[in-house]
Order: C-alpha cells, then sequence, then structure tokens
C-alpha cells in the first residue's frame, strides 16, 4: 500500500462483513491508515420522497434509508473506540459500485468478507466477494 | 485481532515478488512472522514419468533460489522462516496453513501461468475459496 492511501471495506449487516471490519480497522490501525465503510443499497434512498411519481413499491423505497443506518451502524460498532472509519452509501450493482468507489477514492487496500451467505437479502454472498477479487485492480483481503 | 503469522507462497514470478513486498510491509506494521512457502508441483512434473535423482535436485534448486531471493527481500528484525513442500501447490498451501498457525495468507493474483488477460491465477482462485483464514490477493 502507498503512503496517505486508504483502507475500504464494503459492508452489508452479515457476520462475515463484521469480520472485515474488525480485521480492516486493525490493520488501519497498525499501519496508520484510515477506513472508509460503504454500503451498497440495490435502491437509490433519493426514490424515499413520498413522491406520488415514484416507481418504486414503497416497502422497498421506505426501507432503503432505515437500512443504510441499521447496517452502517452495525459496522461503526466493530470499529474499535478511538478510532474513526468515514461512513459511505451507493445504490447499484454492489460489486461494480466497490470497485468504482475504490479506483475513485485513493483506496490501496479492500477488505471484504467471503463465504458466508448474508444473513440479510444476500449483499455478500461470496458472488460478491468472487467478483470483486477477480475484477478489482485494488488488492483484495478476503476475510473469512 | 492480531496477525502474528503470514504465510506468503511464492513461486519467483513477478506477482509472487510484489506479494512479498506487501508482506514485509504489513509483518513491519503487525510485528508478524513471515513464512514462505514453495511448493514444487511434482504432479506436472511426475508426467515425466521417471523422477530422477538428477530432477528432483534440480527441483530443489529452482525452489531454494525462489526462497533465498525472498528471504534476502527481508529487512533485518523481521522474523522469517522459509519452507519448501511438493505436491499440488493449491492443496499444499491450505494444507500448510492450517498446520502452522497462519493468521493471514498473502499472495499474488498471478503467477507463471501463461493465460492472459486473466486477472486471478488458478491457485490464488483456489485458495480464495476454500481457505479457511483470510487471503489477502495482491494486485
Ligand atoms: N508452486 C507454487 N508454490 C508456492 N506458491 C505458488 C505456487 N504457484 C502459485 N503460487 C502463488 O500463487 C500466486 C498466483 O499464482 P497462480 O494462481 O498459479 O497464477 P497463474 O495461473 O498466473 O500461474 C503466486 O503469485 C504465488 O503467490
Ligand atoms: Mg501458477
Amino acid at each position: 500500500m502507498e503512503e496517505g492511501s486508504r483502507i475500504l471495506v464494503p459492508v452489508d449487516g452479515s457476520d462475515a462483513s463484521d469480520r472485515a471490519v474488525e480485521m480492516g480497522a486493525y490493520l488501519a490501525q497498525q499501519a496508520g491508515f484510515a477506513l472508509d465503510l460503504l454500503f451498497v443499497s440495490a435502491f437509490d434512498a433519493g426514490t424515499d420522497a413520498e413522491d406520488e411519481h415514484a416507481w418504486l413499491p414503497s416497502w422497498a423505497a421506505g426501507s432503503t434509508k432505515k437500512k443504510q443506518e441499521r447496517v452502517l451502524g452495525r459496522a461503526q460498532s466493530h470499529v474499535p473506540a478511538g478510532m474513526t472509519a468515514v461512513c459511505h452509501s451507493r445504490s447499484g450493482i454492489p460489486a461494480d459500485e466497490i470497485l468504482k468507489f475504490a479506483e475513485a477514492e485513493q483506496t490501496g487496500l479492500i477488505v471484504i468478507g467471503g463465504g458466508g451467505v448474508s444473513p440479510v437479502e444476500g449483499f455478500l454472498l461470496g458472488s460478491v466477494s468472487q467478483d470483486v477479487v477477480n475484477r478489482s485492480t485494488t488488492t483484495v483481503l478476503v476475510v473469512k | 485481532m492480531e496477525i502474528k503469522n503470514i504465510l506468503v507462497p511464492v513461486d519467483g514470478s513477478e506477482g509472487s515478488d510484489r506479494a512479498v513486498a506487501e508482506a514485509i510491509a504489513l509483518a513491519e506494521a503487525c510485528d508478524a512472522k513471515l513464512n514462505f512457502l514453495y511448493v514444487a508441483n511434482i504432479n506436472q512434473l511426475a508426467i515425466n514419468a521417471c523422477l530422477s535423482d538428477a530432477i528432483l535436485e534440480a527441483v530443489n534448486k529452482a525452489g531454494n533460489v525462489i526462497l533465498d531471493r525472498s528471504m534476502e527481500m527481508v529487512p533485518s528484525g523481521i522474523d522469517k522462516e522459509a519452507f519448501s513442500e511438493t505436491g499440488s501447490p493449491a492443496v499444499v498451501i491450505l494444507d500448510f496453513a492450517d498446520n502452522h498457525d497462519t493468521d493471514l495468507i498473502i499472495m499474488g493474483s498471478r503467477g507463471l501461468g501463461v493465460v492472459k488477460g486473466v486477472l486471478l491465477g488458478s491457485v490464488s482462485q483456489y485458495i480464495v475459496e476454500q481457505s479457511k483464514c483470510p487471503v489477502l490477493v495482491v494486485k
């Protein structure tokens, strides 16, 4: 990793992603790097607005913002006290958004949960981590 | 959370050299020990049917050159050890990780393989999928 680069942990609220946060925070602390947490939701929080023209069914649109807060809050709780992590959220296809973020934000290392099936609606399924490891031009650490 | 033992499988490729460099930086930051492992792919060699002593000796020598080069890259003050095994690389690497208290495997995304346009080699692919401990793939 280059001096001044950042560690990115994509999170989805699963146990594997909790372990990824702990690993990312540990390495950030040891090596003196900054830490980014990123949640990618399938829907844009903007569609939450009580807009009559919103095309999403209300159950999907209304829950996006809450889920964002819940997942990022849970991830934050795995960052040791005294350390700061910057929270981000995007909407779109998880692997695509993760790779886009890493390329745009000086990410030197992506730490991602792998293997386990997400108890929440399958974001960090093995397929997302596999896709990220395969396509990333940034170094990737897969936590089991 | 603590990383005390880092396993670095090396095959002498440019990708594995980059993995060694990254592993040194992390070992320094975490005060961890580096275990370098070279696996002579005997299955492949066995296709030649006869494994004469001369061939085995040549294989060993090649492995030692690769391991020596990795060891020499490590600055003094970082604990390090070199291991040489024979067999199917992916399987042997996972076995070794299990038996040596490994907290993290650091490897290259590509090795000596000649397939162009592939971002992840077959050994790395297998280990990312099957490993019980965390795997860092250096790009
Ligand atoms: N025989 C081996 N012994 C030890 N490590 C190996 C061996 N073969 C591959 N590796 C490790 O796996 C990484 C990826 O290599 P590999 O998956 O074989 O890619 P490729 O298909 O391009 O050869 C290497 O950078 C190295 O870290
Ligand atoms: Mg190879």
